[in-house]
């Protein structure tokens, strides 16, 4: 198992397991995991994501965690 | 008419005299209304040379045929006039309960010329107009002054006031309705200072004539859908403060004066910190589904005290990352000030963010500032954001706007803007669409003449690499006629640009209300009418090319770590293919050929 850390921001925040109001929570995930197995760990639907973010890059949910990444999870947002 | 109330309101703030002259249908039909409508009467009325702050420059508050007619999201008005800040025509947009009351007492628009001897309000209920003196009201925080002029004319009256910014002609003063919405860019709170016009006070009980109600019910459908999506949704929930998340994650929260994309305390000032902090409640305004305002109040726990409306994510970015403030009380605090004195949040911090560098550079000192000014702050930006209201010390430098300050003090190259206007909270490095958007933005540096945020962001309708110049010109050309005919409607551009099928509804809206069929490609050429008369009144007061420039920090200064990192804003390619496709020349003038055909001259 490796320790990853997931940012559920906006109204993905209910997919939260400790409170909505976490920041992020630290999660344990077998080796190899990738972003879409995150994401189905956390049960947040594919079609509510907009953008995934791997330690301040874009990824692909075909891609590979590794111990101690930071995902951030986006939803469509517009406005200003 | 249908749609239209038939009339404008004239109003010589010299003589006193008020004249009620019929809507032209021709001028409505070619410009609609709002944004189209006063630029027009601009173009064609204003000695376009003269001095923003002189009587002579008129200023036009204005709705639009849509306002108030169930359209969705119809409670919208501008203020048009010739911006002091960055002496282009300029066109301030607002929402709240003030423009239904402005439309209902029958005006389609307010022509405000000259100047006042005293400081006065106008008093509108229905056909009843009269000019007060407003002299006790001097110096008072636009909260007051709408508790006063309530008291005087009606308790229901709707209010739009200038707080002692304006007063002082702070460059950047807002004009503040119902409290806590604002018309706050390019410093039409400052034109109305000029004039000694201190608040316009409104009670409406009119109906507006629309040619076929029944379409127009159809907005429920889409409002009910609009709540239901994710995006309504999130709307509702978190407004648009969720824009912090957002941003950040896509590297393009601009930060310490643009330098960065990324602030690392973006969990303490975004959406989902104000609902465990600071928000009462989500409001509305007139007619709209989405609730993004945020009533808010600060704890009893807070360094600060006070209770309002917002922040909104602009001033997330302004007055917080921008210039490095991660606290959202202090945030709060700040924007609670700008919404009282009546000053532009974005702006201010812009301004604010211009000083700090300069001072960091060495530029500006202690001494003549009366205090230090690093980033994050918030203590002295506070002090510094009174002074500026007031007009008082350095304060007074400092109303000017953070061009003047960058050029005065040797390092124009640190004022984050376009045409003297301050960027909106979009890194253009990240984003490159977005920089050409602020570039050719009639106003400057502002991001509601057509945000690019659906295609670059959310890849709505198409994906589109953010990065790079591909498909950019063509996008955006789109994007600010579209958003030229939504903002002549009289409605908010909110709910029509988070839908694909956005533009092809407002042609519907459009064409139901005056009875007659718009087609997507009529409301799209009308709107390219408005933004080409826009330039036309520019370019006859010297704006070309070169105007529609970038600081080099965007051209030239690669982008931090993260998404885009290592990216520039390939401006001039952009703006070569740009102006092609618009059919101006080279150096960015509207040709002949082009003006004609639009029916512009």
């Amino acid at each position: 198992m490796m320790r990853v850390f997931i940012k559920l921001t906006g109204p993905l925040s209910k997919f939260y397991r400790t409170s909505r109001s976490a920041k992020k929570e630290e999660v344990l995930i077998a080796e190899g995991s990738t972003v879409a197995d995150l994401l189905e760990q956390y049960d947040v639907p594919r079609e509510a994501v907009n953008l995934v973010v791997v330690n301040r890059h874009r990824a692909g949910s075909s891609e590979i965690l590794q111990e101690n990444d930071e995902v951030w999870v986006i939803p469509l947002a517009a406005g200003g | 008419m249908n749609g239209w109330m038939g009339k404008i309101l004239r109003v010589n703030l010299t003589s006193g005299e008020i004249v009620k002259q019929p809507m032209d249908p021709d001028l409505a039909r070619n410009y609609v209304g709002g944004r189209g409508l006063a630029s027009k009467i601009l173009f064609d009325e204003l000695e376009l040379d003269c001095d923003p702050l002189g009587p002579e420059n008129m200023l036009i508050f204005v709705n639009g045929p849509l306002t108030v007619t169930g359209a969705l999201s119809s409670g919208r008005y501008m203020i048009v006039t010739k911006s002091p800040l960055t002496g282009t025509i300029c066109s301030s947009n607002s929402g709240g309960y003030f423009p239904a009351a402005f439309k209902t007492a029958g005006y389609d628009a307010i022509i405000f010329m000259g100047r006042a001897e005293k400081l006065v309000y106008l008093w509108i209920h229905d056909d009843n107009v009269e000019i007060r003196e407003a002299t006790e009201l001097k110096g008072m925080d636009t909260h007051e002054t709408v508790e006063l002029v309530r008291r005087e004319t009606h308790k229901e009256a709707r209010v739009a006031c200038i707080g002692p910014a304006g007063e002082n002609l702070v460059r950047y003063a807002a004009v503040i309705n119902d409290a806590c919405r604002a018309a706050a860019r390019s410093g039409v709170g400052t034109v109305m200072g000029s004039k000694n016009l201190k608040a316009v006070a409104v009670r409406g009980t009119k109906g507006v004539r629309v040619a076929d109600p029944e379409e127009l019910l159809r907005s429920n459908i889409i409002a009910d859908h609009i709540k239901k999506a994710d995006l309504g949704i999130a709307f509702a929930e978190f407004g648009t403060p969720l824009f912090v998340d957002v941003m950040n994650a896509n590297n393009i929260m601009p930060t310490r004066n643009f330098k960065e994309g990324f602030f690392h305390e973006g969990d303490v000032i975004n959406g989902a910190e104000m609902i465990d902090r600071t928000l009462v409640r989500s409001k509305a305004c007139y007619g709209c589904p989405l609730n993004c305002g945020r009533n808010t109040r600060l704890p009893a726990d807070a360094k600060f005290q006070g209770r309002g409306d917002g922040p909104e994510y602009e001033t997330c970015f302004s007055l917080g990352s921008n210039i490095c403030v991660g606290d959202l009380d202090a945030l709060t605090k700040m924007n609670y000030i700008c919404n009282e004195v009546g000053m532009d949040t974005m702006d201010a911090g812009t301004t604010l963010a211009t000083i700090m560098e300069l001072y960091e550079m060495g530029l500006i000192t202690e001494k003549k500032i009366g205090f230090p000014l690093v980033w994050g702050d918030y203590d002295n930006c506070i002090r510094l954001l009174y002074l500026i209201a007031r007009g008082e010390a350095f304060g007074r430098e400092a109303g000017m706007g953070g061009k003047y300050l960058a050029d005065k003090y040797g390092a124009p190259e640190v004022f984050m803007g376009s045409k003297g206007q301050g960027f909106a909270g979009y890194h253009p490095r990240g984003m490159v669409g977005q920089g050409l958007l602020y570039a050719t933005s009639p106003e400057g540096g502002n991001h509601t003449t057509g945000n690019t945020i659906q295609p670059e962001i959310n890849g709505i309708p198409e994906p589109m690499d953010p990065l790079t110049a591909t498909g950019k010109p063509e996008m955006v050309i789109s994007r600010q006629d579209e958003t030229a005919f939504i903002e002549a409607c009289g409605v908010c551009v909110f709910p029509y640009m988070l839908l694909e099928e956005g533009t092809e509804i407002i042609a519907e809206f459009y064409s139901a209300v005056v009875g007659e069929h718009y087609s997507e490609d009529d409301v799209r050429k009308i709107g390219e009418r408005i933004f080409n008369l826009e330039r036309e009144f520019n370019r006859r007061l010297g704006f070309t090319r070169k105007n529609d420039s970038l600081p080099k920090r965007l051209t030239e200064e690669p982008h931090n770590e993260g998404i885009g990192e290592g990216n520039v804003v390939p401006l001039e390619e952009m703006l070569d293919r740009y102006y092609q496709l618009r059919g101006w020349t080279g150096d960015g003038v509207p040709s002949e050929e082009k003006l004609k055909d639009l029916g512009i001259i």
